[in-house]
C-alpha cells in the first residue's frame, strides 16, 4: 500500500534528528574532554573552542547542562531526541517495535537524569548512553526493516544530516585553523575534527599519512567507503533518491539531477583544486546544493 | 541477595460491605484463586517487587501512556498497572459473553429502528423525547441503513459485581469506546512475567483481537472490485487515546490517517500517498461524530474532512462505528436496555442493569430529590467520570446544587444507588490493599458478534474511591479468562 505523505515527512525527519542528537552528543563528549586538558593552562583557547564547539553544531550559546537537557530548544540533546520520538510516534504503525522501544528509552533515559541532580559523571553517562542507544537503533533498523519507502525516508534523513553535519563541522574547524600561528597548533584541530565526527580511528588506519590539514580534509570530504565522509553521505543519498524514483513512477526527474550533481561533485572532487580555489566556498556550495536537493525532495512527496 | 519475605495476605483488610474477587467472607482464599495466593507467596516481595519494576519498565518503553488535560498543556503519563491479575471462571465467563452478545443485538436494531421505522416509539416502550432530546442523537442518520445494519462495529461495556457477586451493566460504550490496547499490552509483559502461572491457569489468548478487528473492518466495506483498503482515523499525536490509535493501525498493518490526510475526489474519500491520491474504503475512526465532517456537524473542526458524510450516506466509504450511535450511551436510554432486548429479541437480559431513577420521570424525580445523600447522580450524556456525584461522599452544598439541577434539567440526569464496587487486591506501597474494579469487555459486531475473553479491568486506585477512569486516578490489570474451570482446586470456583 502506498505510503502516506505525512508518515513519510515524519520518517524523514526522525532520521534526522536522531542523526542530529547522536552527532550532538558525541561532539559534546569530546568538547568536554579537550576542555578538560585547556581549562586551567589555556582558558582563552577554552573558550575559542566552545565557540568553535557552538558553531559547528549549529546550537545556540547555552550552558552544557542545559544544551543536553533543555527539552524547550529544538536545537538541544533532549530536544532532537524529543523531536524525533514525537516522529516516531506519528509513525509507529510502519516501523519496528524495537526501533520505538529505543527511542523511547532514549526520550525517557534524558527525562529522568534531568530530574536528578545533574552531577559530571551523569552528563558523561547520558551522552555515552545517547549514542550507544543511536547505534543499537541504527542496527536494528538494519536488520528488521523491510527495504521499502519507509526505509528509503528515514535513511535519507540520516544521510543528508549526516552530510549537512560533517559538513558544518569542517567549516567551523577550518574557521579555526585559519587564525593558528603554527601546523602543530593545526593539527591539534584537525584532530579534534576527526574526533568529532567520529573518524579519528578509521583515518589512522586508513590514511597512510600523519594527521594533517589537508589529509584530514581529503579524507572527510572525499573517502570513498567510509561512511562518514562527504561523498559516501552525498553517493548513499543519490542512491535512495533513486530507488525511491523506481517505485514512485511519477516524481519530479529534477530530484535526481540535483541529488545527482551533489553525489558526482563530490565523487570526482580533488582536494588541490578544492584547496585552491577556498575550502569553504566548496563546502558552502555542497551544502547549498544539498538544501536544494532537500527542498525539491519535499515538495514531491511531502506537501502534495 | 536480599532476604525472603513472604508476600503477606494476613494484614488484607476485607471490606464487609463489598464483594472481594479473591477472598470469600470468612477471610479463606476462593478456590479459583488458590494456585495465584501461592504462587505470590512462593516469590516473596522482593522478587515480586523486582518483577513489578520490570512490568512497569517495559510498559513504559513501549509507549503505553496516556495524557491528562488537567493542567494546561497535556502530560503524558503512565497508565499505572497493577501485576496481580483478575481471574474469572469459565463457566461465569460464558454467562458474561452470551448477555453481552444478546446486549448488543439489541442495540443494533434499536439503532435501526430509531433512525428509520421508529416502531419503538410507536409502541411506547420508549418516551420520544428521550431519544429525540438525548444530545447523541443525529438527525442525518435518519432513513441511512449503513451496511448489513451494523451500527456498533465496536463496544464496550462496562461491568461491575454487586455484593453478592453478581455482573451488572452500568453502562455501555457505543461511540468510541478505548483500552484495548491496554489490555493487549499488559498481557503480552504479564505473559513474560508470570508465564507458570500463565500455563497453569490455561488462560484464554487476547490476542486475536486486532485480527477480528480487522475482519470486521473488512466485513463492512462497500463493494467492490479488490482488497478493501481500511484506514485508522485520530485526531492525532495529542489525543489522550493516541497511543491506542497507533497500536491497532500497526497491530491489524492498516494506515493511521488524519483529517489532512483525506480528501475527497469524485466523491470518493482518498488518502494523500507518496504516490498520488488513493481510495478508502473503510475508516474506523476515532474522532466524535461532531468533528467527522464541518460540512454536516461542527463547521470549525479541522480533524475531520469536508464531504465525509455525504460519501458515507452514498455508500462510498464505511464509518466505523457509525454515527449517531452515542444514543446507547446515554444514561436516560439505559434504563431502556432490558425493555429493548425483550421488544426486539423476546428474550429475558441475561445481564440485569443497576436500578435507575430517570429524573424526567415525575415519581423518579421525587425519589432522587428525597434520597439524594444516598444515591450516584450523574449526567446523562457525560462519561469518564465527568459531572456526576456521589451522595454518601458529597458535602451538603453538593447535594443542594444536584438537588437543583435535577429539578431544572430534568432530561440530563438520572441517579442510581450507591454500589459498593466488587473489590479486589491490589499491590500498594508494598501492601496489598482492597480496591474497587470494574470491567470493560469489547465486543466486535461484524459477520457475527464476538467478545474479548476478558476485558479492561480498571482499578480505583485512591483508597476508598469509586471512580476507575484513568482521568481520575484509576488504574488497571490484566483479566484471565480461563479456558476450563476442570483444573481450579478442587473444580469449584
Amino acid at each position: 500500500m502506498a505510503m502516506l505523505s505525512r508518515v513519510a515527512d515524519s520518517l524523514f525527519w526522525m532520521g534526522r534528528y536522531l542523526e542530529r542528537a547522536e552527532q550532538l552528543a558525541r561532539q559534546l563528549e569530546v568538547t568536554r574532554d579537550m576542555l578538560v586538558d585547556l581549562a586551567e593552562p589555556d582558558p582563552d583557547r577554552a573558550k575559542a573552542e566552545w565557540q568553535a564547539t557552538l558553531v559547528s553544531l549549529c546550537v545556540p550559546n547555552l550552558a552544557l547542562e542545559r544544551l543536553v537537557f533543555d527539552a524547550t530548544n529544538v536545537g538541544t540533546l533532549a530536544g532532537c531526541v524529543g523531536q524525533a520520538r514525537e516522529n516516531a510516534r506519528q509513525v509507529r504503525e510502519v516501523i519496528a517495535n524495537e526501533m520505538w522501544e529505543r527511542i523511547n528509552q532514549a526520550y525517557w533515559g534524558l527525562v529522568e537524569a534531568r530530574d536528578q541532580e545533574q552531577s559530571e559523571g551523569a552528563i558523561s553517562h547520558i551522552l555515552a548512553e545517547t549514542t550507544a542507544i543511536a547505534a543499537t537503533w541504527d542496527g536494528q533498523t538494519d536488520s528488521s526493516m523491510h527495504r521499502g519507502e519507509a526505509w528509503i525516508f528515514l535513511k535519507l534523513g540520516k544521510w543528508l544530516e549526516r552530510l549537512e553535519r560533517i559538513g558544518r563541522t569542517v567549516i567551523a574547524r577550518l574557521a579555526q585553523q585559519e587564525s593558528m600561528q603554527s601546523t602543530t597548533q593545526e593539527n591539534v584541530i584537525s584532530v579534534v575534527l576527526l574526533k568529532s565526527v567520529g573518524a579519528l580511528e578509521a583515518y589512522r588506519k586508513l590514511s597512510p599519512t600523519r594527521v594533517e590539514r589537508k589529509s584530514v580534509l581529503e579524507f572527510l570530504l572525499f573517502q570513498q567507503k567510509f561512511p562518514r565522509s562527504l561523498q559516501f553521505c552525498a553517493l548513499e543519498s543519490f542512491e535512495l533518491v533513486t530507488q525511491l524514483s523506481q517505485i514512485c513512477r511519477d516524481s519530479d526527474a529534477a530530484i535526481g539531477r540535483s541529488f545527482g550533481r551533489l553525489a558526482s561533485r563530490l565523487e570526482h572532487g580533488d582536494i588541490d583544486e578544492v584547496l585552491s580555489a577556498g575550502p569553504d566556498a566548496f563546502l558552502q556550495d555542497i551544502l547549498a546544493e544539498m538544501a536544494r536537493a532537500t527542498n525539491l525532495l519535499q515538495r514531491s512527496y511531502f506537501l502534495q | 541477595m536480599a532476604p525472603y519475605h513472604e508476600v503477606n495476605f494476613d494484614s488484607y483488610a476485607l471490606e464487609p460491605s463489598s464483594y472481594d474477587e479473591m477472598f470469600a467472607a470468612d477471610g479463606g482464599v476462593r478456590p479459583l484463586y488458590r494456585a495465584l495466593v501461592q504462587r505470590m507467596s512462593e516469590l516473596g516481595t522482593n522478587e515480586f517487587e523486582s518483577r513489578q519494576r520490570m512490568v512497569d519498565l517495559l510498559l513504559r518503553n513501549q509507549g503505553v501512556t496516556f495524557t491528562v488535560y488537567a493542567d494546561s498543556a497535556g502530560v503524558e503519563k503512565v497508565f499505572p498497572f497493577d501485576p496481580i491479575p483478575r481471574l474469572i471462571a469459565a463457566a461465569e465467563w460464558s454467562r458474561i459473553e452470551r448477555g453481552l452478545i444478546q446486549r448488543t443485538e439489541a442495540l443494533n436494531l434499536f439503532l435501526k429502528d430509531i433512525y428509520g421505522a421508529q416502531q419503538i416509539l410507536e409502541d411506547k416502550i420508549i418516551d420520544p423525547e428521550l431519544v429525540y432530546g438525548a444530545g447523541f442523537y443525529r438527525r442525518e442518520m435518519v432513513g441511512f441503513t449503513p451496511p448489513g445494519g451494523i451500527y456498533t462495529h465496536i463496544v464496550g461495556t462496562d461491568l461491575i459485581r454487586n455484593k453478592d457477586g453478581k455482573f451488572l451493566v452500568l453502562e455501555d460504550n457505543a461511540r468510541n469506546p478505548s483500552g484495548v490496547s491496554y489490555v493487549l499490552g499488559c498481557r503480552e509483559v504479564l505473559k513474560r512475567v508470570f508465564r507458570v502461572l500463565f500455563e497453569e491457569y490455561g488462560v484464554c489468548p487476547v490476542e486475536e483481537y486486532t485480527d477480528w478487528l480487522r475482519e470486521t473492518l473488512e466485513f463492512v466495506a462497500p463493494e467492490r472490485t479488490g482488497e478493501p483498503t481500511a484506514v485508522v482515523l485520530t485526531p492525532g499525536i495529542y489525543n489522550s487515546a493516541y497511543f491506542e490509535h497507533s497500536f491497532l493501525a500497526r497491530q491489524m498493518g492498516i494506515p493511521l490517517v488524519e483529517g489532512r490526510d483525506l480528501v475527497l475526489e469524485d466523491g470518493n474519500v482518498c488518502m494523500r500517498t507518496i504516490e498520488g491520491l488513493k481510495r478508502v474504503d473503510v475508516i474506523y475512526r476515532r474522532i466524535d461524530d461532531d468533528y467527522l465532517d464541518p460540512v454536516v456537524f461542527r463547521p470549525d473542526s479541522v480533524l475531520g474532512c469536508p464531504g465525509l458524510f455525504a460519501a458515507y450516506r452514498s455508500g462510498k466509504v464505511t464509518l466505523v462505528n457509525a454515527p449517531g450511535t452515542g444514543i446507547c450511551d446515554d444514561k436516560a436510554i439505559y434504563p431502556f436496555v432490558p425493555d429493548m432486548i425483550r421488544y426486539y429479541l423476546n428474550e429475558d437480559a441475561i445481564l440485569p442493569n443497576v436500578t435507575t431513577y430517570i429524573a424526567a420521570r415525575p415519581d423518579d424525580q421525587k425519589y432522587i430529590l428525597e434520597h439524594i445523600e444516598d444515591l450516584v447522580v450523574k449526567q446523562t450524556d457525560a462519561s469518564g467520570g465527568y459531572g456526576m456525584m456521589i451522595g454518601p461522599h458529597a458535602t451538603k452544598e453538593e447535594h443542594a446544587k444536584f438537588r437543583d439541577l435535577v429539578r431544572k434539567q430534568p432530561r440530563n440526569y438520572i441517579a442510581q444507588p450507591t454500589i459498593s464496587l466488587g473489590r479486589h487486591p491490589t499491590y500498594c506501597d508494598g501492601q496489598l490493599e482492597g480496591r474497587c474494579v470494574d470491567l470493560r469487555p469489547y465486543i466486535l459486531y461484524g459477520d457475527k458478534i464476538r467478545v474479548i475473553p476478558g476485558g479492561l479491568t480498571r482499578v480505583a486506585l485512591r483508597k476508598g474511591s469509586l471512580v476507575v477512569n484513568s482521568s481520575q486516578g484509576g488504574g488497571y490489570k490484566d483479566t484471565w479468562v480461563l479456558s476450563s474451570d476442570s483444573h481450579v482446586q478442587g473444580g469449584e470456583v
